[in-house]
């Protein structure tokens, strides 16, 4: 107990010498700093991960380093022995500041942390054997005291601790430590503009500003962890420069600079929460924890917390996940809400490009995709799927595809891959393209048409990869496969889709018309149509005419597409009555109604 | 005499070439329709059952069998008092207005009546329509006191999907 307080007590003694040294010569100090950076020979850059990777050795021991933390850290936790905190950290290898002072020179990386924890960083630097040495640098100051407070009002007492990287004598070596007194010096990058707070710490962050700090260790003393609670300070045996003097047999001091975490608590509790709902394995942990790729996790916690992390989301934010690694565009709450994994990208206005066509067509698919039984039919097609990709995009014109004059409305190209051994699709890829040129019809006959191009592509999936994608009311997935294969087989080319259309998904196709019929028809056009039109009545064509019948127009407006096939050549190009009420629904129902979709 | 047929081909051609490029550079298309059914057009009026305005579909049928049903191609125009219910809530009608019989007389060699189209055939007819900014029809059942009636139609198609 004794030994402890002594301890204690010159601990102190040397924290308070080195305050008082510090709060004594801070004038000096800055006019030092001053005449230091003009003969300075001290580089100071800002690397990216190009940079970095431009350094194979440094990358190679990064990269052994982090694989050995990963495992150090996975076999801790399955092995369920003590779980050691400080090693529990991530290291941000996207960025790091380059220091070069002759034949020296230092790595400093940013640790993924928060703003209000003690800023650490892990600092490689060039030993004489031409090998890198790894040091957690821990300063007595949080990223906010860093980025707000000015010198004088930071302990600028820091420690250094070496990194046994190969983890060989993890323990031994973690109980070596340098409390280091470094002296900062400001560095500007060269097209800073000065008389901008150049010189002072405040609002140095490396990010904010256009000058760092540098740090020199000037004064270390090497601290044995011998025991728990007992230290032992021991001058002389540190690798360091202390006053101009090398001791240990270093080459010079130590040169770092801060580097605060790149994100702050809120944000870190954003990337944990998405780590641990998405159960994020390492690699796909450090790909999250990179500073570019933090909007993403951001954008994955606000879905899932909008979307009370259900098993949906979680399984949907999972697959979007992915495909932001692959650096694929994810609009997360359309895809979601919409039936595909889809790429709206291609048909999205932007403000500086509000294309009319663009925002028509957004405004009545997102109408579209509040249909219940659109979603039902499609979301756990594409939305749950990796290997399922549609892809919405306007063309300025679709040539007609003989024996047809007119230009199609919308066409769909689908590309799929299929595994042989297990029929699985493996992958598939749908672009649905709508023809700009058709686009001045009504709302609705528009939303009918990118209802009608969804169906092809749901199609295709269900005729090759029988058991994937959402199941059909009223078919098992084998029996559906087998149904469209035999019209695939026996219908005219081009047409099969449409033959099984007509014979089993008008009602369907109906029942989504009249989900979305109240958002894109106004009531005035409702009630002009059912008070002034009258049609044949089918049953009784010579007989009085009818009125207006919400679920003929349902019908009759989605075999518009259809007419060519030979169930509709059959049933009602054949019908003269039939074919009448076929094209007075068609024309109020293309031409009539509103082509103006409200948000 | 052997060569009489000849040079009613030849004739002929010259003619109907001469009459589809003046058309084909023309913005608007004027089309004649008998007004009535027969002789491969027909005509439906759709009344409305309250304020008596009609929507009527003109057509056109072509002796070509159509590829997929084997039936007669046609075209079809249709005339409504606005173009949509949107155009009826500004009272902004559909283009109808008369003109003299003179009419006739000055631009027959670019008026497309139901025999000239037969002589194109469908395609040759869809492709001039198409090219068409705009399109007025007289009907002949519509002459009334040497005045001519012409309206705007539509020209109406299922497109494919």
């Amino acid at each position: 107990m004794k030994n402890k307080l002594k301890k204690l007590l010159r601990f102190g003694f040397a924290l308070l010498t080195i305050s008082l040294l510090l709060t004594n010569c801070e004038k000096e100090t800055k006019e030092e700093i001053q005449a230091e950076s003009q003969e300075s020979t001290l580089i100071l850059k800002h690397y990216s991960k190009q940079d970095i990777e431009k350094n194979p050795k440094l990358v190679s021991r990064l990269n052994k380093f982090n694989d050995k933390l990963t495992k150090y850290k996975s076999e801790n936790v399955s092995a369920r022995t003590v779980y050691n905190s400080e090693y529990d950290f991530t290291i941000n290898t996207n960025l790091a500041t380059y220091i070069e002072n002759g034949d020296y020179h230092s790595y400093t990386f940013p640790l993924v942390q928060d703003d209000d924890e003690k800023m650490t960083n892990v600092m490689f630097e060039l030993n004489d054997q031409g090998e890198y040495d790894a040091f957690l640098v821990k300063y007595d100051y949080t990223a906010n005291e860093f980025n707000t407070l000015d010198l004088t009002s930071l302990s600028l007492v820091t420690s250094m601790e070496p990194i046994d990287l190969d983890f060989n004598s993890l323990s031994a070596r973690r109980n070596v430590a340098y409390i280091c007194v470094f002296t900062y010096d400001s560095h500007c990058c060269d097209n800073w503009v000065p008389g901008y707070g150049c010189g002072e710490l405040t609002g140095a962050a490396y990010y904010n500003y256009g000058c760092d700090w540098s740090l020199t260790a000037q004064y270390c003393e090497t601290v044995y962890y011998q025991e728990e609670d007992s230290t032992t300070y021991n001058n002389n045996t540190a690798t360091v420069t202390i006053g101009g003097t090398t001791y240990g047999g270093s080459s010079g001091g130590s040169h770092t600079s801060p580097m605060p975490s790149p994100f702050n608590a809120e944000e870190l509790m954003k990337i944990n929460v998405v780590k641990s709902e998405l159960e994020l394995n390492h690699p796909e942990r450090v790909w999250i924890d990179e500073w570019v790729n933090g909007q993403y996790a951001f954008q994955l916690y606000d879905f899932g917390a909008t979307n009370m992390w259900s098993v949906e989301a979680k399984a949907f934010g999972k697959s979007a996940f992915r495909d932001m690694m692959l650096n694929k565009k994810v609009d997360l709450e359309e895809s979601f809400a919409s039936p595909f994994n889809l790429d709206l990208e291609l048909v999205r206005p932007t403000i500086l490009n509000p294309e009319p066509e663009k925002v028509k067509f957004m405004c009545i698919y997102n109408k579209l995709i509040k249909s219940p039984k659109f979603k039902k039919l499609f979301i756990d097609t594409f939305g749950e799927s990796e290997n399922l990709h549609v892809k919405f995009k306007l063309v300025d014109n679709i040539p007609p595809v003989p024996p047809s004059t007119t230009s199609p409305n919308g066409i769909t190209k689908t590309r799929l891959s299929v595994n042989p051994t297990t029929g699985e699709i493996t992958g598939y890829d749908a672009v649905i393209e709508i023809n700009k040129g058709n686009m001045g019809v009504s709302s609705i006959s528009l939303a009918k048409t990118i209802l009608h191009e969804s169906i092809h592509a749901y199609l295709t999936v269900k005729q090759y990869g029988c058991n994937q994608g959402t199941p059909l009311d009223g078919f098992d997935d084998v029996e559906l496969s087998e149904l469209l294969n035999m019209y695939f087989s026996t219908a005219c080319p081009a047409q099969s889709d449409h033959e099984f259309m007509f014979d089993y998904l008008l009602p369907t196709m109906s029942e989504i018309l009249a989900d979305i019929k109240d958002d894109l028809v106004p009531l005035s056009h409702q009630q002009e149509a059912e008070g002034n039109y009258t049609f044949i009545d089918e049953s009784n064509p010579t007989g009085p005419e009818i009125p207006w019948d919400w679920n003929k127009f349902y019908k009759y407006l989605s075999m518009n597409g259809l007419q060519n096939s030979n169930a509709f050549i059959n049933n009602v190009l054949n019908s003269p009555s039939k074919l009448s009420n076929f094209n007075s629904y068609g024309s109020l129902g293309v031409n009539g109604f509103s082509k103006e979709c409200n948000d | 005499m052997k060569y009489l047929p000849l040079i009613f081909i030849l004739f002929s051609i010259n003619i109907y070439s001469q009459d589809l490029e003046k058309i084909k550079q023309n913005e608007v298309l004027f089309i004649l329709h008998n007004g009535i059914n027969g002789n491969y057009q027909s005509k439906r009026v759709w009344q409305k059952h309250k304020d008596k305005r009609a929507s009527i579909f003109y057509n056109f049928f072509f002796k070509e069998e159509n590829y997929y049903s084997l039936q007669h191609e046609k075209v079809t125009f249709t005339y409504t008092h606005y173009f949509d219910f949107d155009e009826q809530y500004k009272d902004n009608p559909v283009p109808y207005f008369k003109v003299n019989q003179s009419f006739f007389k000055k631009n027959k060699d670019i008026i497309v009546t139901g025999k000239f189209m037969q002589k194109i055939g469908y395609v040759e007819s869809v492709r001039l329509i198409n090219n068409a900014k705009t399109i007025f029809l007289i009907d002949k059942t519509e002459i009334q006191d040497k005045k001519i009636f012409i309206k705007e139609v539509r020209y109406s198609y299922i497109a494919e999907e």
